[in-house]
């Protein structure tokens, strides 16, 4: 009941349409600034001498590092808290909480809270990277990379499957997104109780994530782990990390922010 | 202002008009270009690239040590910072010009590549005389070239996984895959 409250909410609401349209401007400016001259011919600068036609793979936003997917990773945290999560700091500062408390239990509107801001974030971070790729997908062949050109270091996260089922790795790396862009939306709930005010708020996930990049490159850089920035997991084609980080990381944010929040927000008493 | 349930109506009718076009978009551009025919060579059946036939006969993973040792007169690595990890692979091709022209062998247009990793890099001519030859009309030569594979881009496992028969030589992408695979060199 209070999860279909708090979709609804989600829905009508305006933060969630914005910054999914915001992520939708990153997805249609690397279609148009990219790849348009493609479109009309994918064979532009195809001599048929080891050159190969324009494919969705290398030139889709994450299938190559640039610029647009950069700016994307760097303001990822920002749209995910702020697509619904940030709302939980809003019912706490204008007390509308206790309004929705009448009516559910506190569990209820926890558990609730928690899991539609997780599929909020979620959403806002992959479905800009889903259309973008449908759009070159209609344009451009599904060419499935060649082995023999310098698609993708092999020590980069699942490279040879980048190269032999690029659409399994493409589905896997859109999980690890929605994962991400999940847990940092939760980050976002767990900030809510400590960080009073909303600017700051929406900043906190992006701080952790420099904080994280930040460590990862002073300490785990030669390690078996390679490395917890969330911006070198995400980028895809330089993906140089491990699974262990990938999963320890998504395990600890995801855990660890519902274990506070929950129980911080199970002791706090509004009414 | 726009209801709850209208705005859901709006969106599913948005996206399922999207969907449709891209169905169209993806199934069109598949048809006009499809995926590249694979060809494979080997020393049974010769590749002939514009009348040049290059048939592979073998190739053969060197450390630095190894490869200085075979081939001591080839100075383009001196320079470069070594480590004990990174491996060369040598192959070994015969070319036979089968046209009435000359024919200039660029190994420039040749990449190599492992099957196992996916790595992949150029690859140049150290025999003979370390340059690309000309190759008389009827003339046929045997050429070693060779090519680099450094320890920092790939993991151990994969660097432990090497194989001479997963390691070849592509000539061309689209609309033809073309590759020459080899067999290992014997001691």
């Amino acid at each position: 009941m209070c999860v279909k409250f708090e979709i609804k909410r989600l829905l009508i609401g305006k933060n969630f349409w914005l910054t999914l349209l915001t992520g939708m401007v990153f997805s249609i400016a690397q279609v148009l600034y990219e790849n348009i001259s493609y479109f009309k011919n994918p064979l532009l600068g195809f001599s048929g001498v080891n050159t190969h036609p324009a494919s969705v793979f290398y030139r889709w936003m994450g299938g190559k590092l640039n610029v647009f997917l950069t700016t994307y990773l760097y303001i990822f945290p920002i749209l995910v808290v702020s697509a619904h999560a940030i709302s939980y700091y809003k019912d706490l500062k204008t007390g509308y909480i206790k309004n929705i408390l009448i009516n559910a239990s506190r569990k209820q509107y926890l558990i609730a809270k928690y899991v539609v801001s997780f599929v909020s974030g979620g959403i806002v971070f992959t479905v800009p990277m889903i259309i973008n790729f449908l759009i070159n997908a209609a344009f451009l062949p599904a060419l499935r990379p060649f082995i023999g050109i310098s698609y993708m270091k092999p020590c980069i996260l699942m490279s040879s499957l980048a190269y032999y089922h690029p659409i399994i790795h493409f589905l896997i790396f859109m999980i690890i997104y929605f994962l991400f862009g999940g847990a940092f939306a939760c980050v976002g709930l767990v900030a809510a109780r400590v960080i009073r005010n909303e600017f700051l708020l929406a900043l906190f996930p992006c701080v952790l994530a420099y904080a994280l990049s930040f460590v990862s490159s002073l300490l785990l850089k030669n390690t078996v782990i390679k490395s917890i920035s969330p911006y070198t997991i995400l980028s895809i084609v330089t993906s140089n990390t491990s699974w262990v980080a990938v999963i320890g990381e998504l395990l600890c944010l995801i855990a660890g922010s519902f274990l506070i929040y929950y129980y911080g927000g199970k002791k706090n008493d509004v009414l | 202002m726009m209801s709850y349930k209208n705005r859901l109506k709006i969106l599913a009718v948005i996206s399922v008009i999207f969907m449709v076009v891209i169905i169209v978009g993806i199934i069109d551009v598949n048809k006009r270009f499809p995926k590249a025919e694979y060809l494979e060579y080997n020393k049974e059946t010769p590749a002939n690239i514009s009348g040049l036939e290059i048939m592979p006969v073998s190739n053969k993973i060197y450390t630095w040590d190894q490869f200085k040792t075979e081939y001591s007169s080839y100075d383009h690595y001196d320079d470069w910072s070594k480590s004990e990890n990174d491996r060369l692979v040598v192959f070994e091709i015969k070319v036979k010009n089968t046209i009435s022209d000359d024919i200039w062998f660029k190994s420039i247009l040749m990449e190599m590549f492992d099957e196992n990793s996916c790595f992949s890099n150029g690859v140049s001519v150290i025999e003979p005389n370390m340059v690309s030859p000309i190759i008389a009309p009827g003339e046929e030569k045997t050429l070693h070239i060779v090519t680099f594979i450094s320890a920092g881009n790939m993991t151990k496992r994969q660097m432990d996984d090497l194989k001479e028969e997963k390691l070849g030589l592509t000539l061309s992408y689209y609309p033809q895959y073309k590759v020459l695979k080899f067999e290992a060199a014997q001691d």
